[in-house]
C-alpha cells in the first residue's frame, strides 16, 4: 500500500463536517489550556491527547462508508464499523508516535522551546512512518 | 502528553475492539471508550507522577 493524500475526499464531506473537526481541535487545545492554568500543565497536558477530533471522525467515516455501500444496494453497517475500526487502529498506532512527540517536548523544552519542538515533530513523523511499516510487516506475517 | 498518549492507545485498542467484536456504532464505542480515556489518563497521571 503506497501513502498518498486522496484530494477527492475533501468533497465527499460537507463544510459543516470539516467546522465540526476543526472546531472540536480548537476547542480542546483551548480547554487544555484553561485546564493547565487552573491545575497545572501535567493535567492541562493530559487533554492534549484527548480524543475530541476522532469522534466526530470516526462516525463520519462510518457513516460514508456506510452511504457508499447503501447506494449500491448493499448493507452497508458493518462496512462502516469496520472503517471506522482501522481508523482506530491507525490512531492506535499513532498514539506512540505522539508520545515520542510529548517526550521529546517534555526533554527538551527547557534548553530551547523552538528548537523541542522541531525535533518533537521530527520525532513523530519517523516513530509514525515505522509504526506504520512495522503494522504493515506484522500483517505480512499473520 | 506522554501520559495522555497512553490513554489514547488505550482508547483506540478500545474502539477497535468495540467495533470489530461487539459491532456497536462509532459513536457509541467512540463515547463508552471516552470513559475508559479519563480513568487511564488520570489513573496513570496519579500512579506517577503523585506518589
Amino acid at each position: 500500500m503506497i501513502v498518498r493524500f486522496k484530494w477527492s475526499v475533501l468533497k465527499q464531506s460537507s463544510w459543516y463536517e470539516h467546522v465540526v473537526r476543526f472546531g472540536l481541535g480548537g476547542l480542546t487545545g483551548v480547554f487544555a489550556g484553561a485546564v493547565a492554568q487552573r491545575y497545572g500543565p501535567t493535567t492541562g497536558g493530559l487533554f492534549l491527547a484527548f480524543p475530541a477530533i476522532f469522534c466526530a471522525s470516526a462516525a463520519l467515516i462510518e457513516e460514508h462508508e456506510r452511504k457508499r455501500k447503501e447506494a449500491k444496494g448493499l448493507q452497508g453497517a458493518r462496512r462502516g464499523q469496520q472503517a471506522a475500526a482501522l481508523d482506530a487502529a491507525g490512531a492506535g498506532w499513532g498514539s506512540i508516535a505522539l508520545g515520542v512527540f510529548g517526550l521529546c517536548v517534555w526533554r527538551l523544552a527547557p534548553t530551547s522551546p523552538v528548537k523541542s519542538l522541531c525535533a518533537a515533530a521530527i520525532g513523530w513523523l519517523v516513530v509514525a512512518l515505522l509504526a506504520w511499516e512495522l503494522r504493515r510487516r506484522l500483517r505480512r506475517v499473520s | 502528553m506522554v501520559i495522555g498518549s497512553a490513554a489514547l492507545a488505550a482508547y483506540s485498542f478500545l474502539v477497535c475492539q468495540m467495533l470489530i467484536r461487539f459491532r456497536t456504532t462509532a459513536l457509541r464505542a467512540t463515547a463508552l471508550a471516552a470513559i475508559a480515556w479519563f480513568a487511564v489518563a488520570f489513573g496513570l497521571r496519579y500512579a506517577l507522577l503523585d506518589w
